[in-house]
């Protein structure tokens, strides 16, 4: 897992998860950790940053909202995120059929 | 126990300078956060370790308020310098004026529109490259600094009798010279290199 943090993976994460729709930052960490079944069980100490860090370069945006009663803080994807998300995609896939060709 | 960790946190944003609204939008974040599931105080995990991530991750945003507030900085200092082309050149130039008063003005107008290029190319910069930003922004105070300098210097040398634009440099530079301070302490919390 840390390699994944210090490789940059993370910011893919959460950007794929946000390009289903916009969320709050329980919301990323429950939906990562729903997809891989429980293995991308990333901290919250983990998770806001990256959002924050997202949210500086102009990835995602942020704003209040109101969800079951609670206020909360909401994550949208916008055009640059979704841009390097699509590079986040084509880098995995390099990746992962490099490794495949490999070990397979 | 969240709310201990919430304060704990509070003051480690602060020691790591985390600018004041994102300060409290993020304990408000992680309030809502704790209150949804208590248990997740620990994932938070080290409250130090945590303020320096977020203090990491808002310096592309920090470099491009800081730069902003730099051209502000550096036009404002229109105000103290127009003294200088306003006495020097045509149509009412200065008669007489000693060769050590006229290399200082030349230059603290030189500096002056180098500070300004300097500080746009900084703001520009920011948006496309935050951490390359600071570079000319040091570039810009520096430039700022040494043309308020040689003009403070050019006043006080001036020839008794003339240049009262010139000499009203110095009490105005020295009262801006605070926001140029001011704007110089901020900047040493964008790291040059990250």
């Amino acid at each position: 897992m840390t390699k994944l943090v210090q490789r940059g993976h993370v910011d893919g994460l959460i950007l794929a998860v946000l390009s289903d729709g916009p969320c709050h930052g329980y919301a990323v960490i429950d939906e990562l950790r729903r997809r891989s079944d429980g293995v991308l069980d990333f901290p919250e100490g983990t998770i806001y940053p990256v959002l924050y860090k997202l949210e500086s370069s102009g990835d995602v945006t942020s704003s209040w909202s109101v969800v079951d009663g609670r206020r909360r803080r909401i994550y949208r994807l916008t055009a640059s995120g979704r841009r390097r998300l699509a590079r986040a995609r084509d880098e995995w896939d390099a990746f992962s059929r490099a490794m495949t060709g490999v070990l397979a | 126990m969240s709310e201990r960790y919430l304060e704990e946190l509070e003051r480690a944003l602060r020691r790591h300078r985390v600018m004041a609204w994102s300060r409290r939008r993020f304990l408000a974040e992680a309030r809502d956060h704790i209150a949804c599931d208590p248990s997740a105080v620990t994932r938070f995990g080290d409250p130090d370790r945590l303020a320096q991530e977020v203090a990491r991750a808002e310096q592309p945003r920090r470099a491009r308020l800081l730069t902003l507030v730099l051209v502000a900085t550096v036009v404002v200092f229109v105000v103290p310098l127009y003294g200088i082309p306003e006495n020097t050149l045509p149509p009412a130039p200065a008669e007489g004026l000693p060769d050590d008063v006229t290399w200082k003005l030349d230059w603290a107008i030189v500096l002056y529109g180098a500070a300004l290029l300097l500080a746009a190319i900084a703001c520009a910069v920011a948006w496309i490259r935050p951490r390359l930003a600071m570079w000319p922004a040091w570039l810009a105070v520096g430039s700022l600094v040494g043309s308020l300098g040689l003009a403070a210097a050019a006043a006080a040398e001036w020839p008794v009798g003339g240049g009262v634009a010139v000499a009203s440099v110095v009490p105005v530079a020295v009262a801006l010279a605070c926001l140029a301070v001011l704007a110089t302490a901020r900047l040493t919390s964008v790291p040059l290199r990250s």
